[in-house]
Order: C-alpha cells, then sequence, then structure tokens
C-alpha cells in the first residue's frame, strides 16, 4: 500500500550540494526555494531616509541575504534617532546617520554588501533619471510630496518597484507603486488538477482496464481512488444518456453507488473516492481570472519588449484555442494523495505527467515560434520557466498599479472610496487622511505637527488642510473621527515609536521579498496599521 | 530633546509605567529577538529572559541579536549581551535554562508584571499558561510559522486562557502502524527518528515517552506488543557489536530482515495488505560495491546533496555510513564521560547530518521494504525535524504586535487588549480581535489553582489526603486525586501509604483534586483543584513538622451550573452562555475567521506532525 503525497516543496530543479549558505537560509527557502532566493541575492535595494522603520524594513532584508542595499540620508544622528533606531547607537551621535546605519546593518549579514550616500531632499531633483537603474527596488520614508512626486515617476517609466512608508507614533502607512506586477508561482493551495470530468484516452484507457469484480480482495483494496471514480462515473453516465451527476441529489446518489462496490471494512479507497465525489464531478474550466491574463492585450499584441509572462501568457491563450487542449489549460500534472499500490500509483503519475509534458511541450514549441517571430533567440525562455508557467496556468496573478499622480490628483483619486470609509465608524481612512494631511503640513511648514510649544495652533492648521484634502474629494467636513485622529498626529509631533515602526518594518520588506522573489500575492497597493485599535486595512487607492 | 522625549510624549501616562515594568520573557529565538529589541528600545525597566536553547546556523537568517561567532553559545546569554548595548539603562537579566526549573517558581513568576512568550512549542506554552494562571500574572502569546502569525493576550478569569478551546495535539501514530504496518512515507520516518534511532543511540525505553508512538495496550494489540517487545530485546544483543566494523550489517539484517521475516510470519496482518519484502544483505552491498558506493568519501558526496531522491543501493550506503558516523561518535563521547553515572546519548537533530542522514536512509529503507514511497533529504528533514519555514518579517510584525498589548496590559487597559491575526493579503493583513472570555468550563484556568511545597520522600498520599485536603482545605474522602493517572478515589486506596516520589509526583508536577462528594441540596460541589508541587529545599515544615507547607488556603469556588436548553423554563431570556459570539463591530471592519487555523499548503503528510520551530507557532494539522 502506498501513500503518495503531492509534493509542493519548492525546489530547484538542479542538483547542488548543500552548502553552509543553504543551512542558514534553510527556513525561508522552504518558502521561496532557489529561484526565490537568487533573485533576492541579484537584487539591490535603496533606503531613503535611515529612520527606524526604514532600518528596519531593510534589516529585515538583509537578514534573509539581499545582493545589496544603500542607505540614502543627509542628516546627522541625533539623540533621538538612537532612543528608537536599533540600528544607531550612542558612538553614531554626530555622524552621518546614513553611514553609521549602513554600518549596523552590515554586520547582520556578509552576504548582503551595504553602501550609504549622502544626499540632501534638494538634490534628489538634480539627478540624472539613470541615476535609478542600478536599484532593483526604491523604499522612501517620509519624503514630502514635492520632491517624491517627481522620483515616482522616474521610477514609474523605469519599471522600478517604489515602497512608501510612514511611521508617526501609534500610526504606519505603506504604499505600493509599481505599474505592473506579475505573479507565476503564487503558491496556491493546491494545483491538483485531475479532469475526471474529461478524462484523456490514456486515462480512461487505464482506468476501464480494471476488471473491479475479477480482483483479489487486496487488489480491490488498493485501486486508486481516480480510478474508481472514473469507472463508476462511467456506469453513472451510461445510466443517464451521458450525463454526469449535476444536482445535490443525484450527487448523493452517486456517492451510495460507488458505496455498492465497497467489499472489505479496509477500504479505505472507496472512502476517498467518495469523499471527492464533489470535487471530481465539477466541470474542468480556465478560472476567469486566468482566462483575463489570457485574453490581455498584453498578450494578444506582442511587441518586441513583450515581457517573458505575456509571451508565456500568449502562447497558452494558443494552447487553450488549440484542438490538443480541447478546450483547457495545460494539465499541471500533479496527483493527490491516494491510497494505491505502488504499481497502478506509479502508472497512474505516468499517464498524468506524460499528459502534462505533452501540453508543456505543445506550450514550450509556440513560445520558441513566438520568440523567433518577435526577433528574439528562440530559447529566450528557458524550459524551466515554460515549466513553471504551465503548471501555476491556474493561478496567474497580474496587477496592474496606480501611480502615486494618480492617488494625490483629486481628479484621478479614488474620491468616492476615500469618501465612502471615512463614514465608517473608526475608520482606518481618517489614519490616512492624516498621514497626506501631514505631509502637506510638513512641506509647507518645514517641520512637522506638534514640534513647537504651542500645539493647539498645530492641530488648527492640520485641521484646515485636511479639510482642504477632503474637500478637494468631494467632501464636506472633516469628521469627529479624522479630527481626534489628527490630534492624536500634534501629539506625536511626527516622532517614530520604535515598535511601529519595527512592525512596519515587517510589512513592508514582507512585501518588498514578494515583489522581488515575484512569488506570493502582494498587497494592493496601501495598508494602513493603527497601534492604538492594533488593526490593518488594505484599499486600492 | 532627550533620548526619551519622543516615547514620553507619544506614550503619556503610560511612560512611568513602562519604566517601572518587570517583564519576563520566555524564548529568545526567532520572535524573542524582535521582541527584546522592541522592548530595550521602549524603555521597558526590567527584563527577564530564559531560554535553554543555543545557537544554530539555521538561525541566522532571521535572530539577528546572533552571528557566526555566537553558534553553539546560550541564546539568553548572547541576546542579553548584543541588547543590552542598544539601552544600557534597562535591567536585563539573562538565564540559559528550562522555564520549567525549580527555581522558577510561582513566586517568582508573581513577582513579574507581565510574562512574554515567545516560545517554540506546545508543551511549554502549557506549562507557562498554568504557571500565569496559578502566580495571576497577565501573559501574552505568540507565534509565526512562515508568512502568518498570531499573538494574544491572557489575563486569568477574565480571558480565554492558553487551553480555553481544545488544542490540537501533535498527530501521534498508532505504535502497531509505525513498527508493523506503515503504510505512508511518515510512519517510517517516525520508526526511523522515534523508535531506531533511540534505540541504537538514545535512550532504551523511549517508545514511552516519544510523543508521536501511542502504545496504549489493548486486547487488540497485545499479540503485537509481545512481539515488539520479543524485536527490542534482540536489537539489544545487535547492540552489544557496537562500535564494530559488523555493526552497520548486524543492524541492517536486524531490522530488514529478520524482523520483517517475523512480522511475514503474522498471516493475519497481509490479508488485504501488500506484505512486506525484506531485503537480502549481500545482494544490496554488491549492487553497492558494483555501482561505486565502496568509499566514505563517495557515499559522503552522495548524501550532502539533499534534493535526489536516493535509490536502494545509495540508501544502504548512506545507512550505513551514518551508523558508523554515529556510532564513533557516541563512542568518543563514552571515552570522554568515564566512568560517569549517566551515559551519553545521541539526540536526533535535523540540522545534524549525521543523525539527519541516519534517519533518511533507514526511513526511505524500510519504505522499500513496505512498497512505500521514498523521499528526498530534503523533504525527510522538514518531516522529520517539524521544521516550520520561518522569517524575520513575520516575527517583526508579531513582535510589534505583543508590544502594543504589553503598553495596554501596563495601563490597566485590558478593554481595548486584542488578538490579532496575521493573514496574507489581498483581503487584509491583520485581523484582530476582542478577547473572548475565559471559559467557564477550562479545566485549566477555571479551576482552582495552588502551590504546595512538599518533601516528596517523605509526604504520603494519606497524610496528603488527610491532613491538607480533609484538615485544611474542608474535602471529604470523596475525592479523586489525579496526576497523569488516578492516584486515589474512594474506591481505590491502594497508593495511601505509598510517599509522593514513589508515586512519581516531584518537583513540579501538577497534582489535581476532584470534588466527587454530591451535596445533598442538590448544589455544584466545588471546581478541580489543582496543584503544583514544589520539592521542598529547606526542612521547616508547618508547626506539627509536617512533610508539606501550605502558604496559602486556597479559595476553591463552587462549579458553574450546567448550561441549561433556554427552552422551557426561561422561556424568552437568553441564557448567557459561555462564549458570547463576538459584537461585529469590535472584529475590525471585516469577516475574518478568527479562530482559523493555518492552513497546509498542500504537503499531505509532511505537514501532519509538525509542532513548530525557533519561532513558536500554532499547530497544523
Amino acid at each position: 500500500m502506498q501513500k503518495a503525497g503531492e509534493t509542493d516543496v519548492p525546489r530547484s530543479a538542479t542538483p547542488h550540494v548543500v552548502s553552509a549558505r543553504d543551512r542558514k537560509y534553510d527556513r525561508q527557502l522552504r518558502l521561496w526555494a532557489a529561484n526565490g532566493q537568487a533573485a533576492l541575492e541579484e537584487a539591490h535595494v535603496v533606503l531613503l531616509t535611515a529612520s527606524a522603520a526604514g532600518a528596519e524594513t531593510l534589516k529585515n532584508l538583509v537578514l534573509p541575504g539581499t545582493g545589496s542595499f544603500t542607505v540614502v540620508d543627509d542628516k546627522l544622528t541625533t539623540e533621538e534617532d538612537v532612543d528608537v533606531n536599533f540600528f544607531l547607537d550612542e558612538s553614531s551621535i554626530g555622524h552621518p546617520r546614513a553611514a553609521k546605519v549602513a554600518e549596523f546593518l552590515q554586520e547582520l549579514n556578509t552576504d548582503s554588501v551595504g553602501r550609504f550616500e549622502s544626499l540632501t531632499l534638494s538634490e534628489f531633483d538634480k539627478l540624472d533619471p539613470s541615476y535609478w537603474e542600478k536599484y532593483s527596488l526604491v523604499v522612501a520614508h517620509q519624503i514630502r510630496p514635492s520632491v517624491l512626486l517627481p522620483i515616482s515617476k522616474v521610477l514609474w517609466d523605469k519599471k522600478i518597484p517604489l515602497v512608501i512608508i510612514n511611521s508617526i507614533g501609534f500610526y504606519a502607512r505603506l504604499r505600493i507603486v509599481t505599474p505592473e506586477h506579475t505573479v507565476v508561482e503564487s503558491h496556491p493551495e493546491s494545483t491538483v488538477d485531475l479532469r475526471l470530468d474529461c478524462p484523456w484516452p490514456e486515462l480512461e484507457r487505464f482506468a476501464f482496464g480494471i476488471e473491479l469484480d475479477g480482483l483479489s480482495e487486496m487488489d480491490h483494496a488498493h485501486v486508486p481512488y481516480l480510478a474508481l471514480l472514473l469507472i463508476y462515473l462511467k456506469q453513472w453516465k451510461d445510466a443517464h444518456g451521458g450525463s454526469p451527476p449535476s444536482t445535490y441529489a443525484e450527487k448523493k446518489e452517486f456517492k451510495a453507488l460507488i458505496k455498492t462496490g465497497v467489499r472489505s471494512s479496509d477500504a479505505e479507497n472507496f472512502d476517498e473516492a467518495i469523499n471527492t465525489v464533489w470535487r471530481a464531478t465539477q466541470a474542468t474550466t480556465i478560472p476567469s481570472n486566468s482566462q483575463a491574463i489570457l485574453n490581455d492585450d498584453r498578450a494578444q499584441n506582442l511587441s518586441p519588449s513583450t515581457s517573458k509572462f505575456w509571451i508565456l501568457a500568449r502562447a497558452i491563450s494558443d494552447f487553450t484555442k488549440s484542438p490538443s487542449s480541447g478546450g483547457h489549460l495545460p494539465l499541471s500534472g500533479t496527483l493527490p494523495d491516494m491510497k494505491a499500490d505502488t504499481t497502478s500509483y506509479i502508472k497512474l503519475q505516468s499517464i498524468y505527467r506524460s499528459k502534462a509534458l505533452e501540453d508543456r511541450d505543445w506550450v514550450a514549441s509556440r513560445v520558441s515560434e513566438l520568440l523567433l517571430s518577435l526577433g528574439r533567440p528562440a530559447d529566450a525562455i528557458s524550459s524551466d520557466e515554460v515549466d513553471t508557467f504551465c503548471k501555476f496556468s491556474r493561478n496567474l496573478v497580474v496587477f496592474d498599479g496606480r501611480s502615486l499622480e494618480e492617488e494625490y490628483t483629486p481628479s484621478t483619486a479614488r474620491a468616492k472610496k476615500i469618501l465612502q470609509e471615512l463614514e465608517e465608524e473608526n475608520s482606518l481612512m481618517s489614519v490616512y487622511v492624516g498621514f497626506r494631511a501631514v505631509e502637506v503640513f510638513e512641506e509647507r511648514e518645514k517641520r512637522y505637527p506638534g514640534t513647537v510649544e504651542e500645539v493647539d495652533e498645530d492641530e488648527k492648521v492640520l485641521k484646515e488642510i485636511a479639510l482642504e484634502i477632503v474637500g478637494s474629494l468631494g467632501g464636506t467636513e472633516v469628521n469627529e473621527r479624522t479630527a481626534s485622529v489628527l490630534k492624536e498626529f500634534v501629539r506625536y509631533g511626527g516622532g517614530e515609536l520604535h515598535n511601529i515602526s519595527s512592525l512596519l518594518g515587517g510589512i513592508a520588506a514582507q512585501e518588498i521579498v514578494k515583489l522581488i522573489t515575484r512569488q506570493y500575492v502582494p498587497m494592493t497597493n496601501t495598508t494602513i496599521f493603527d497601534g492604538i485599535q492594533s488593526s490593518s486595512a488594505v484599499w486600492e487607492l | 530633546m532627550s533620548r526619551d522625549t519622543y516615547a514620553k510624549q507619544i506614550l503619556g501616562d503610560a511612560y512611568e509605567n513602562i519604566k517601572n515594568a518587570k517583564i519576563l520573557m520566555v524564548g529568545a529565538g526567532g520572535i524573542g529577538c524582535e521582541l527584546l529589541k522592541n522592548l530595550v528600545l521602549a524603555g521597558f525597566g526590567e527584563v527577564h529572559l530564559v531560554d535553554l536553547d543555543t545557537i544554530d546556523l539555521s538561525n541566522l537568517n532571521r535572530q539577528f541579536l546572533f552571528g557566526h561567532e555566537h553558534i553553539k553559545k546560550s541564546k539568553a546569554l548572547v541576546a542579553k549581551e548584543t541588547a543590552s548595548k542598544f539601552n544600557p539603562e534597562v535591567n536585563l537579566v539573562a538565564y540559559h535554562a528550562n522555564i520549567k526549573d525549580p527555581q522558577f517558581s510561582v513566586s517568582w513568576f508573581k513577582s513579574f508584571d507581565l510574562v512574554m512568550n515567545a516560545l517554540d512549542n506546545l508543551d511549554t506554552r502549557r506549562y507557562v499558561n498554568r504557571m500565569c494562571l496559578t502566580a495571576n500574572v497577565p501573559m501574552i502569546d505568540s507565534g509565526t510559522t512562515g508568512y502568518n502569525g498570531q499573538m494574544r493576550v491572557v489575563v486569568k478569569g477574565v480571558t480565554e486562557c492558553y487551553e480555553c478551546n481544545p488544542i490540537e495535539t501533535p498527530k501521534s501514530f498508532p505504535v502497531c502502524t509505525i513498527r508493523t504496518t506503515p503504510s505512508q512515507p511518515i510512519h517510517c520516518i517516525v520508526w526511523a527518528k522515534s523508535y531506531l534511532f533511540n534505540q541504537l543511540f538514545g535512550i532504551d525505553e523511549d517508545e514511552a515517552t516519544a510523543p508521536e508512538l501511542d502504545n496504549t495496550e489493548t486486547a487488540d494489540n497485545a499479540e503485537e506488543l509481545k512481539n515488539l517487545r520479543t524485536e527490542n530485546e534482540e536489537l539489544k544483543k545487535v547492540k552489544d557489536a557496537f562500535g564494530t566494523l559488523e555493526f552497520p550489517k548486524l543492524v541492517f539484517e536486524k531490522v530488514f530482515k529478520i524482523d520483517i521475516d517475523r512480522l511475514l510470519s503474522l498471516a493475519d496482518a497481509w490479508r488485504t495488505r501488500r506484505p512486506p519484502v525484506p531485503l537480502d544483505y549481500s545482494a544490496v552491498k554488491t549492487a553497492a560495491d558494483e555501482a561505486g558506493l565502496d568509499s566514505q568519501k563517495k557515499v559522503t558526496m552522495l548524501a550532502a546533496d539533499d534534493q535526489p531522491i536516493w535509490n536502494l543501493v545509495e540508501n544502504f550506503a548512506v545507512f550505513a555510513d551514518s551508523i558508523s558516523r554515529l556510532s564513533n561518535r557516541l563512542v568518543e563521547l563514552q571515552q570522554e564521560a568515564g566512568s560517569q553515572s549517566k551515559k551519553p546519548i545521541l539526540v536526533f537533530d535535523k540540522d545534524d547530518d549525521d543523525t539527519l542522514d541516519f534517519v533518511t536512509a533507514a526511513a526511505n529503507l524500510r519504505s522499500i521494504v513496505f512498497g512505500i514511497e521514498t523521499k528526498s533529504k530534503f523533504e525527510i528533514k522538514q518531516m522529520s525535524g517539524n521544521i516550520i519555514p520561518a522569517i524575520a518579517t513575520t516575527n517583526a510584525i508579531v513582535a510589534g504586535l505583543c508590544v502594543t498589548q504589553a503598553f495596554k496590559i501596563l495601563n490597566n487597559d485590558l478593554e481595548h487588549a486584542k488578538m490579532v491575526y496575521i493573514s496574507q493579503p489581498p483581503a487584509r493583513m491583520l485581523s484582530a480581535g476582542t478577547l473572548p472570555p475565559a471559559n467557564v468550563h477550562c479545566g485549566v484556568c477555571g479551576i482552582a489553582r495552588a502551590a504546595i511545597s512538599v518533601d516528596p520522600e517523605k509526604l504520603t498520599l494519606g497524610d496528603f489526603l488527610e491532613k491538607v485536603l480533609k484538615s485544611k482545605l474542608g474535602y471529604s474522602e470523596e475525592v479523586s486525586i489525579v496526576t497523569s493517572k488516578l492516584l486515589y478515589d474512594i474506591e481505590f486506596d491502594d497508593n495511601l501509604e505509598k510517599t509522593f516520589v514513589e508515586l512519581g509526583v516531584s518537583d513540579g508536577s501538577f497534582i489535581t483534586i476532584m470534588d466527587e462528594e454530591e451535596p445533598e441540596d442538590g448544589s455544584p460541589g466545588r471546581v478541580n483543584l489543582e496543584f503544583i508541587v514544589l520539592a521542598k529545599g529547606d526542612k521547616n515544615g508547618d508547626a506539627e513538622g509536617d512533610a508539606y507547607v501550605l502558604d496559602q488556603i486556597p479559595e476553591i469556588p463552587k462549579k458553574p451550573k450546567a448550561e441549561k436548553e433556554p427552552a422551557s423554563e426561561d422561556e424568552g431570556m437568553i441564557v448567557a452562555s459561555a462564549a458570547p459570539k463576538r459584537k461585529a463591530d469590535e472584529i475590525s471592519g471585516d469577516d475574518t475567521n478568527l479562530n482559523k487555523k493555518s492552513k497546509t499548503d498542500g504537503n499531505g503528510d509532511s505537514a501532519t506532525i509538525v509542532i513548530d520551530d525557533e519561532d513558536g507557532a500554532f499547530l497544523i494539522d
């Protein structure tokens, strides 16, 4: 008897010897595998502003081995920096923050190469756009919009992701700005695709070649449940004019039919078959989100600069339209756990694998054709990449980002959403408005609200700014909840609280790892965290 | 501005409480490093940290208070050393010790304002939960696994305790499945790790304690268990050849030939199962030699690649080689130990290649014998080592949340304390919910607790019953006294003459007293009373010179009434249930299911007995 597991453990295709580095990274390799780790090791992340939240974000990227990092800042370390930033100490006071933070972070991991640069806010403007090309991702902490918006435009055009973080008192904000993010390895719960409703000839031959009645008791208890389902499904269809069980009552009846075949008490395989009836009788279709990706213009109208993702999507689209696919996506080839004897399990496995390979080969040759037609080498997309794409073709993810400009321009802002959310009790949208208001305040006053003796005036001004923002979106008032949030902001005086910055650094780095490795589904596009309520919200703004 | 200007400004009045707070942090691993950094920078006055563990290379991708130079050193001591540099004003006290050690008594727990758990296993969590309940100290528990995590506050009598809801225990397998009728790779891995490895290199009678083995004897399996004992006896004889060149061969023949032949003789077992196929040592050995796997160097190279699935001869070669490596190590240890009474043993460690090679090869050979799928070393590492993916980011998030809750507890703002789950976008990142009230029927926090100091060699169960339970606490003889087994009830008084030591009750044991008397007026009896037993250091007993000291007479409330069906007599009235539904608006704006368990990622087998790694986690079932 055999229980074969669906192996979804991420692993590299090429054999390798376990090195000290693999050992150090063992616990994360189990999340994103060698290809994710390689992407991380090739990445160069730059942090603008050596704040606590920024340093914590980098810490969480340096520890898992991000290839290089650069800290950009123009300030000298003060006592209050030391108080809140773990990567500065008493001896750093009076020295450049960028250098000191880079130095402390470097100590965490020698696999990661750290640098620093001293650039003032006004100098960012004068940078040549090509300056940013060496970075794979930019993290910006609390940079005023007049400086950040132009940077975000440059990065947007260059398709370099920008991750904006803000941490003031108990409040934190995270915004991901990137025009397009595609994910193949989205790590769905399962990639099992059984096709019991539409078996191909080899699978049918295997199942219908089994004569249940003629089997010994032992063999009978080892018929894989997939075969049992196919056999009984055929019986059912023959008796019902060719249609499968579709209603609840019919499915119940179908279960009863399978039960009639049980011979011994040790009929685990029959139990498995009965438990899978619901899934087995579902029609195999192309999930709507995958279909939308296949139909997307970027797949249908390829150009020489089209990314691999869309070329692969186009090949899959062509596959689903080809007669050999029967209108389906490529088979994943993954088999679930089941009770079976080794021989029939391996036989079944090879039937699923050969079919998956056959589909894969079709897609691979189509990919080569497409590449050639675009004037690119036929092998520009590796066979591993085709493999992975086929395997996850049911679970592809594409995010089309919104630019910071769109968010900050009233005519393109998600005004309705924001105003609606503000009406909700205890809405975290009030915190979002608060961050926006604080940004404007800082831009005008060149200081944070609450950093003077007389804070009442600051609170008044901040409220006026908030009203401007809400007003620009079509709102008419700053409600009570927002007013109390603004009051909190004034109380915080623009200062960071270490544990909130640390938490934000965790959330930000987590999303950055997803962006860099192109694995798992990242957040879109704004998160607000409120440390008073310990709650968070995610919106696309 | 001075150093703590922002902290004062942001935290307001709470800041003073934080500065004066005394915190106990249990565990200095993944979450522990983050937590300690946060506590130090937030300016908590005094932090004690306890961790038994030492630093391993695989910790360094997230446990940032440690560097390469600290490998094999104490986590607690190194964490203290590194963190204290960043705020010399915080008083840090580190213990490289087990939190269950007697030095960490109930009164010691009582000296803290708050206990923060950054633990990696269920057993210790339960223990700390009980200690906090006994000492009446609030606790914050946290855990992470991969990208997911959770955090919650536990306050005695107010919130759910760690055990108010049944916790899924790690899956255990009937001993016969493991020893006689394996059907999945995991069965063979458990066999290799929990049985064979321990028999050869560890403690002999481990089956009794290995949590993965359930060896309850029933009428059905008596025969099998008898057979297994024969097997054990034979294996002990094989062990006489320990350290000799013959040893790997003898072990191989014993477990893959002789034992299998014996199993085959149990014809009944193979009526509906594929019978196992024994392996022939000389045939496999010849094949291995022919395959060129004849030198240790070649085998080492083979074993170094953990990705491919080894075939029969490869498994054979690694099996023989790893046995030699392990035997040599044990022999060396024994020579070093000399005539010390405690015999050195080897312990399985997923990060120790010698032990992992052995378990991989032995498990796969057994799989081959039983016609079960074999696995790669990489996969077996995960399945045998209870490995949970662990990264810095999730730990940072959880630790940050823990500190926000600590602020609330120290500010006596329990009303706003939360439990928070970290989940995956796109839905949301954190789901916060109010803390469910204590379950009045909980067998852990819904009971009375007390500590008793005893001289376990002197105090008999009879004295305990008469002098403590009856005269001091007012019980009748209608009680049950229970540890992991029944010690006494009204119909079972065999143990009354025995001392605590003889009954296996020692320092740190828990004894539960159940009131079995049914008052004539039909009123409910008293709730259970759980004693934690402390072995007395000094001998000044009670006035009578008794072998016990009971500091405080505990209050033992009546049992809550059994819940009634809100049908007949209370028509129209809603009887308060033990766990009222959370108000929708208290769960921050989303319909996330707060009690959801982490999901497996379709790994089938591998997730079954996972407990957790350095970062503490919930169970995956």
